[in-house]
């Protein structure tokens, strides 16, 4: 790789760091925002959604 | 081929006698002394000390029973997780261990910023505390800065430093729960008093031990911080006979930790109990009291005098800053456990430094998302503790079911926590907000990390039967040409058909001796793995078969295996599958799913720097 394609790379990573902090904080403030009840609903359906999606994987 | 370490924390940790890890331990469990009297009183008034009883009746015969199973069921220190991850098939057992990962990290992260934040109160609280240190965030940081500092020094600096607080703490606790029983056997009209307070309250026995069964989960805080007793299982220093495979010995000791903590903690909690609830008025012990949160600490200033007193909030704000040490040991031993043996985390995650770094961050986070209030983050300690703890007796429970064993008394012993955690749930949700958060937080980041690294190699070792080596030293007599198969009939006609096509595809030339590979997919949930491969004769055929999670990743290390036995560049020939490029290629962004023969061929480029060393891909 040379030097001239690692800074776009570099700041790709940052704003991809940026991007994710950010993500987290919004998600932070939405889920508060949320009743307890709607949070716990998105809780299991995340769980259930990655256990579908795993077990979609494994039947292919 | 890259090796990956066996099993989590392969890295050797360090170790210790029981009774010092009891004391890494004891900074959680014990710490709760300093709080627990108010609370018993503000739940149950004059009724405390019977309660309290309950409390104590509840950890001997349910908690350490039901501990005592989960050690002997998981000596690693995985805990209940494991239990339940067992009783779940795949991905389930899977999800199951993310969520209650998410309660885990919920349970010990706010341990470890709630008693910072709560040893920076009784800090400033201090006279003698300049005004400069007046800033709760701050000081909260500094504390949690620190912790992280001493377990980057190492355990056995952690655990001396604990073993020095407990002692202090304990020998202190001792001296004022000493002093105050002896002035109440100075006074003897003191306990009539309460008798008779008590009764006027509540007519009958049967009436007061109802209250007090009523009151109990507003009392269950006092079992925070004994579920660590398992989680730092893996600090505790076993027999010389001990294997990994059975570690009698670290089972035997970390019973003898939980038993002990168990019993200094009834012993303490009992008398401390008496003592507040007969001698501090009662006015001074419910909420904006002069004694709430801190009734052993007032006793300590009322009936010893100042000097002491301030000895003791020193070591009371020590051992509230130093409760988040089990915590953080806890999540050292669970995270490198899980996470990176499921491909959901980098493989840096199994060492301690970077997880340091990161768990103290994750606190910084926390503690600015919460302004270091103490009392805005109790919902989710208790929350977190509590399912752990709940967690745990439904594993035993289940266990015991499945043995027909005990199933009444660890099926009553589970009812009773699953009840206490509904009823903490129902008085503060907000526990269950911030539990949930870190559960999508987890189930994300893990999802994220799966994906970034479907194009690793995920093998670390390659095993071939005796009738596969004899095919790949026939096949090294002229260039290695494989085709890959989708597994299908097993009959001859498969593989001649199979062959027909790639000769017409490839323009191989007739008569060229070709191996078939086929992967059969596996427990996808498994990231890395040995492949085992299987040499089968199907009708003059030579057939290598093996199992694997990610097909791709085992073609791709099957064709390396090939080319480091042989000494020969092998290729390797697909056909295109059926479907849209642009499909795949989101399919692949997204889920690190795609056609195999692109996926082979990048997994290759990623796992083999050099393209002259690199087994080929053909695609027709």
């Amino acid at each position: 790789m040379n030097a001239d394609s690692r800074w776009p790379i570099f700041a790709i990573r940052i704003a991809a760091i940026i991007v994710m902090i950010a993500s987290v904080a919004s998600l932070w403030n939405f889920m508060l925002w949320l009743p307890w009840q709607a949070d716990c609903g998105i809780a299991t359906a995340a769980a259930f959604a990655f256990a579908y999606k795993f077990e979609r994987m494994e039947s292919r | 081929m890259r090796q990956i370490p066996e099993g989590p924390h392969s890295a050797s940790t360090h170790q210790a006698p029981w009774w010092k890890v009891m004391c890494l331990t004891g900074v959680d469990y014990f710490s709760t002394l300093a709080y627990q009297p108010s609370i018993a009183f503000a739940a149950a008034g004059l009724l405390s000390p019977l309660a309290t009883l309950v409390l104590i009746l509840l950890t001997l015969v349910g908690a350490l029973p039901m501990y005592y199973r989960v050690a002997e069921a998981s000596p690693h220190g995985q805990g209940s997780i494991l239990m339940l991850e067992s009783l779940f098939p795949r991905w389930k057992g899977k999800a199951v261990v993310l969520v209650l990962l998410g309660f885990a990290a919920t349970s010990f992260v706010i341990t470890i910023t709630l008693s910072a934040a709560d040893a920076t109160a009784h800090l400033i609280e201090n006279p003698l505390v300049p005004h400069w240190m007046e800033h709760p965030v701050l000081v909260t940081l500094g504390l949690l800065f620190v912790l992280g500092a001493v377990f980057m020094r190492g355990f056995g600096e952690v655990i001396g430093i604990a073993v020095v607080i407990v002692a202090i703490y304990l020998v202190l606790n001792a001296i004022v729960i000493a002093k105050a029983l002896t002035v109440i056997w100075a006074h003897p009209e003191l306990l009539p008093a309460w008798r008779t307070a008590l009764s006027a309250q509540h007519t009958s026995p049967l009436g007061m031990i109802a209250a007090a069964l009523i009151v109990f989960p507003k009392l269950a805080l006092g079992l925070s911080g004994f579920e660590t007793g398992v989680a730092v299982m893996p600090l505790v220093k076993g027999d010389s006979g001990d294997t990994e495979a059975n570690p009698a010995g670290r089972i035997r000791n970390t019973k003898k930790l939980l038993l002990v903590a168990a019993l200094l903690m009834s012993v303490l909690l009992m008398a401390s109990s008496v003592a507040t609830t007969v001698l501090i008025p009662g006015a001074l012990l419910l909420p904006g009291g002069p004694a709430a949160g801190r009734a052993l600490a007032y006793l300590a200033h009322e009936q010893l005098g100042t000097a002491f007193g301030t000895v003791y909030d020193a070591a009371t704000v020590a051992m509230l800053w130093f409760a988040g040490a089990s915590a953080l040991a806890g999540l050292l031993n669970l995270v490198p456990r899980y996470l990176p043996r499921y491909g959901m985390a980098p493989e840096w995650a199994r060492a301690n430094r970077p997880l340091i770094v990161i768990f103290t961050l994750i606190t910084f986070i926390v503690t600015l998302a919460f302004h270091a209030d103490v009392e805005a983050q109790g919902g989710a300690y208790a929350t977190g503790v509590l399912v752990l703890i709940t967690s745990g007796a439904l594993a035993v429970a289940i266990m015991k079911w499945q043995q027909r064993r005990q199933v009444v008394q660890y099926g009553a012993i589970a009812v009773i926590f699953i009840y206490t955690t509904f009823v903490n749930m129902a008085e503060r949700p907000e526990g269950l907000k911030i539990a949930s958060f870190f559960i999508v937080t987890i189930i994300t980041t893990s999802l994220i990390s799966r994906v970034l690294r479907s194009t690793e190699l995920r093998v670390h070792g390659v095993k071939a039967d005796p009738l596969a080596e004899r095919f790949l030293r026939e096949a090294s007599k002229q260039p290695i040409r494989i085709i890959a198969n989708r597994p299908d009939s097993g009959l001859p006609d498969e593989y001649a058909l199979k062959l027909r096509e790639a000769q017409q595809s490839h323009h191989l030339p007739r008569g060229t001796r070709v191996l078939f590979v086929e992967v059969r997919p596996s427990d996808a949930s498994e990231f890395s793995e040995i492949l085992n491969v299987v040499g089968v004769d199907v009708g003059g055929h030579h057939v290598l078969r093996c199992a694997s999670p990610a097909i791709p990743n085992a073609i791709a290390a099957l064709l390396l295996f090939i080319r480091d036995q042989t000494r020969q560049i092998p290729h390797a020939y697909f056909g295109w599958s059926e479907g849209n490029p642009i499909a795949y290629l989101l399919k692949f962004l997204a889920f690190g799913e795609g056609d195999t023969a692109p996926v082979t061929r990048e997994v290759l480029r990623q796992a083999e720097p050099d393209p002259e060393l690199r087994p080929r891909i053909h695609v027709g």
